[in-house]
Formats: structure tokens, sequence, C-alpha cells
């Protein structure tokens, strides 16, 4: 029996090296790596049509915010369409919308149902899709703030006819409010100024992050636009997108703030969705990708990782209390090295999923000497995570043992505090 | 469609320093035979060599002045060791009872200190290269 015990060990062991491997590579990339792919400069001979879908549900505290900076962007106005898409909401969100379209002729505001609302963000986005006229088809969350020549950055990578869809950079736009939205901005520099850039430099598999970017019309038309059943659109769509024989950039220098969750409970019913999203995209996109012709195979490996990311908090406990049990029942030199192990994949898995040295890395290339020294309270963020991916993963296999895989949308709120933030840098240093 | 893209730089990127690196190995390698001659602590000596790797990797590489990196890997190393003795003597005191919650919490007790000082280390070269470059602007 103890074998068994010291051979699972060692499998999760080679399991989590992997990650470490990875992320120690991204960190380095994204710290000196210089060959990557090329980044391009707007282009004034290259301005398609664009349509930006705006899903908002109860969103009036901030949906006046990106209608005004909607206004603003500098894309040319005869080529641009703001859609919002009012997801029955019972708030003012609907008038402060339709103020806006009265007063803009690019903006339009598409009013759904009330028996129809509530139904998740792809069922939204789709139904932006059915009105919106333009060739790249670009979505922003109505909590976001776009800088005012984002829309000429993400386009210009649509040149490259092999580019299914681009993702641009988010910031957090309240980080100074509590303790949540710091850890919240920790994790988006790790995730985006480090991983995505890395992974776009090395040629792998960079994702759409379901807001902030945007997909070539007649490829989502192809793909069938955003599948309502499943909670992480973003990742499931991402990896349609590559399968499809088509890659995405990431787009660093195209920065959009956003308002991030301020409390736990925001916080907790967000990555819940989110981990359970991922895990039922793993469980629909893992064999394909295995499967597919379109695919290197370092893109298969690096989507492999990507795919099965929220299962780690989970198997880094699962091996940490293994070890200690393997410690316990027997004294052997092997087992003390066994116990030793899952510590170092601790040090490095703290975080939302991106190890210590990655986010440390990411603020640093910020210059952002303050939020250095918050690193260490991600080890609160770890422990919380494993709880609710613990949860996902239960609930999910619960769901697919039953048939019942119904889910109730929990829509992040918004109370607008980003508001306070708006061109001032106090508290990101 | 018709004129080709323009190359824009690529975002901000480090070249490291091979130098600073090398020195730091040589240090570390240095700081590690003493230590492990004056400790023969294997828990403890392998918390070090986790802060010096990560120290080595991500910190000696990066822009900034050489004494600064070599102070903060020492004082690191110091903390370390301090941090390895508090616990030896709470396992002389508590003996068996201290065993397992040793066995258990040693590791995070670590990651109390180890990303600590690393951070602060970081956010102090991140001091130093704004302070850098607002000189530099300064000057032009």
């Amino acid at each position: 029996m103890i074998w068994i015990l010291n051979l699972i060990i060692a499998l999760l062991i080679a399991v989590m090296s992997a990650y470490l491997v990875r992320h120690y590579i991204f960190t380095l990339t994204a710290l000196y790596y210089r060959s990557g792919q090329p980044h391009f400069f707007p282009n004034r001979n290259y301005q398609p049509i664009v349509s930006v879908l705006i899903p908002a549900r109860n969103e009036e505290k901030v949906i006046g915010r990106i209608l005004q900076r909607a206004i603003e962007l500098t894309y040319p106005k005869e080529k641009i369409e703001i859609i919002v898409i009012d997801d029955a909401s019972t708030d003012q969100t609907s008038e402060i919308a339709e103020r806006f379209a009265k007063e803009h002729k690019q903006i339009r505001v598409i009013h759904r149902k009330v028996g129809e609302g509530g139904k998740g963000k792809s069922v939204v986005l789709n139904e932006g899709l059915k009105h919106a006229n333009g060739e790249i088809i670009f979505c922003f969350d109505a909590d976001y703030y776009p800088q005012r020549d984002i829309i000429e950055k993400l386009t210009a990578y649509f040149i490259d006819p092999k580019v299914g869809a681009v993702q641009g950079r988010v910031t957090v736009l309240n980080e100074p409010n509590t303790l949540v939205t710091r850890l919240v901005a920790l994790e988006r520099i790790g995730g985006y100024r480090v991983d995505q850039l890395a992974r776009d430099d090395l040629r792998l598999m960079p994702q759409f992050g379901g807001t902030v970017g945007g997909f070539r019309r007649s490829l989502l038309e192809f793909l069938g636009g955003w599948d309502p059943n499943m909670l992480a659109e973003d990742t499931d769509l991402t990896f349609r997108v590559y399968l499809a024989g088509y890659k995405i950039r990431y787009i660093n220098e195209a920065e959009c703030y956003e308002e991030a969750v301020e409390t736990w409970q925001s916080y907790k019913d967000q990555r819940y969705r989110w981990a359970r999203g991922h895990m039922q995209a793993a469980l629909k996109h893992l064999w394909p990708l295995v499967k597919s012709q379109n695919l290197k195979l370092r893109e298969k490996i690096d989507g492999f990782l990507l795919l099965n990311i929220y299962f780690m908090p989970l198997l880094v406990v699962l091996a940490w209390v293994l070890g200690a049990l393997s410690f316990s029942i027997q004294v052997s030199d092997l087992a003390k090295f066994y116990s030793f192990l899952p510590s170092i994949f601790l040090f490095s898995a703290v975080g939302n999923f991106a190890p210590f040295f990655e986010i440390g890395i990411g603020a640093y290339l910020d210059e952002r000497e303050r939020t250095c020294r918050l690193i260490p309270i991600l080890l609160i963020a770890f422990f919380f995570n494993v709880l609710i991916c613990a949860k996902a993963f239960f609930d999910l296999c619960i769901s697919k043992f039953t048939g019942n895989d119904r889910y109730k949308w929990a829509k992040t709120p918004h109370n607008g505090n980003g508001n306070n933030f708006i061109n001032t840098n106090e508290g990101r240093e | 469609m018709s004129s080709p893209p323009c190359y824009c730089p690529i975002p901000y990127k480090e070249t490291p320093k091979y130098w600073h690196a090398a020195i730091g190995s040589g240090i570390v390698f240095i700081l590690m035979l003493v230590l492990h001659h004056i400790l023969d602590e294997p828990k403890l000596i392998f918390s070090l060599v986790i802060f010096n790797l990560v120290f080595l990797s991500f910190t000696f590489p990066l822009n900034g002045p050489l004494w600064c990196k070599i102070v903060w890997l020492l004082l690191g190393n110091v903390m370390g060791v301090l941090f390895g003795l508090i616990r030896l003597s709470f396992g002389l005191v508590l003996k068996a009872d201290f065993y397992w919650v040793d066995f258990f919490l040693s590791h995070l007790i670590d990651f109390l200190w180890i990303v600590p000082i690393w951070s602060l280390a970081l956010s102090f070269l991140s001091m130093m290269k704004k302070r850098k470059n607002k000189s530099i602007e300064n000057l032009k």
C-alpha cells in the first residue's frame, strides 16, 4: 500500500513541477525575452468597422462611466458602433444608456425582456452579435474604463489574417479600496503583465479573458458565437478559436481599467464561477486539444496546463496532506524527501494560480514599489481559493453524476467606487 | 489592408546583469557552505536554499546596485537562521507536542519570512529604478 501512496505523491509532484517550470519560464520570458511576436502600431490605413458590445444588467452605477468613455474613443466615429445590451435591468441602467444613445448616434441600446434576463453573459453577447454590423466584434464589461485609443491598438493586430481574436490588458481601477481589491490587482499583474505576455512572446496560447478583447466577426459566426451552456464562456471560446486554427494575440499596451470586486463574498462568487467554468471547459476541450491537427506540441502542452490550472490548488493541498501521511507511516529517507517536496510547490503556488515570484516580477516591471510589499498577503488568497476550487470541483462532479448541470448565474456587483480613482495614480504606486 | 504593418517596440524588458548573478552565486555558495557547517539542521538549510535560489534567479540579474542586492541577500539569510532557531527552541521546549505542529506548519512559517524579505528587496530595487529613471528625465 505504501508504494501506491508514494507513487501518487510522485505523480502529484511531477504535475506540480510542470507548473512550477512553466511559470518560471514565463517569468524569465516577461523579464528578458526580446524575440517575441511583433507588436503593431495602430495603422490608419487599416480601420475596419467595429462593434463594441457592452452587456449590462443592473449596472446603473457604472454604465454612464463606460459610455462617457465610449464617446471619447479616438477610433473614427463613422467606423464604430457601441451596442449596450440591457439584460432586463430593474434599475436605471436602461434609462442612462438611452440618454447616451439619444445624444450620440454611434450608441445603440438593445433591451431584453424581463423573462429573458439573467441567463448569463453568453446569451446577452449572442443577442448583441445579432445586431452588430462590425467586421470586428469587441466586448467590454460595463464596469470597465478603457484607454481612449484602445480600439486602434487592438484592431491593428487583425491585419494578420491568422489572428482570430485579441486580448488587451486589464488593470484594477479601485485598487486602493480594500484588501480584496489589492489582492485582485496583484493577481491581474501576474496574470497579464507576465503570464499572458510570456505566452504571446513564446507563441503559446494567450487567453481571451471575456472582456477587453475582440474577435473577427466571420470567425465568431463560424464558431456559433458564445456557448450559453458554458460558465467560463471566455475560456471555452479561447479553445474553440485555437482548435479552429486561428491564434489569439495579447496586447499589453492596450490597457483597460476594471472595477474589481471589493468584498470576500463577491470574490468568492466570482472565483467560484470561474473555477467551475474552467473545470467544465477542461472536460469539454481536453480531448479535442490532444487530437487537434491545428496546434503545435508546445501549444498543446500550454493549453493542457491552462485548462487544468483550477485543479492546482486542490492538488497542492492533496500532495501536502499525502506527504505528511507518508511521513507519519514510514520513516524512510524517501518518505522524508516526499514530505519536503510539496512544500516547495506550496511556496510557488501561493496566489491565484500564479506563483509569488511571477506576480512580484510583474509588479517590478510596472515599477510598483509599494505593490511589491503586498505579495505575502497572497497566502490568504491561496487558502481561500483552495476552498473555492474544492467546492467548484465537488459541485461539478455532483452535477455530472446527477445530470443536473443547472447553475444560477451570480452577477458580480459593481458599486461605482472606481469613479474616485479615475485620472489618479494614488494608492497604485 | 493596403500598407504593411508597422512594428512598435515590445513591452519593457530588462537586460540581465550576468555579473551580478555570478557574484551572487559565489556569495550564496560560500554562505551555504558556512551555514551548513555551523548549523547542521537540514530543514533550516533547505529553507535557506529555497530563499537563495529565488533570490539568485529573480533579484540578482535585475537592474539595480549590487550592494543593495547583497545586503538584502544577507538580511534574508540572517532572518532565515533566526526563524529556524526560534523553531528549534520551540521544538526543544515542547518536544513531541511540537513535532506534529512543526511538521505541518514549518513550511508555512518559512513562507512568512521568505516571501516578505524577497518582496521587500524587490520593492527596494523598484524604488531605486524609479529614482534613477526620474533623475535621467530631470537631466533631459
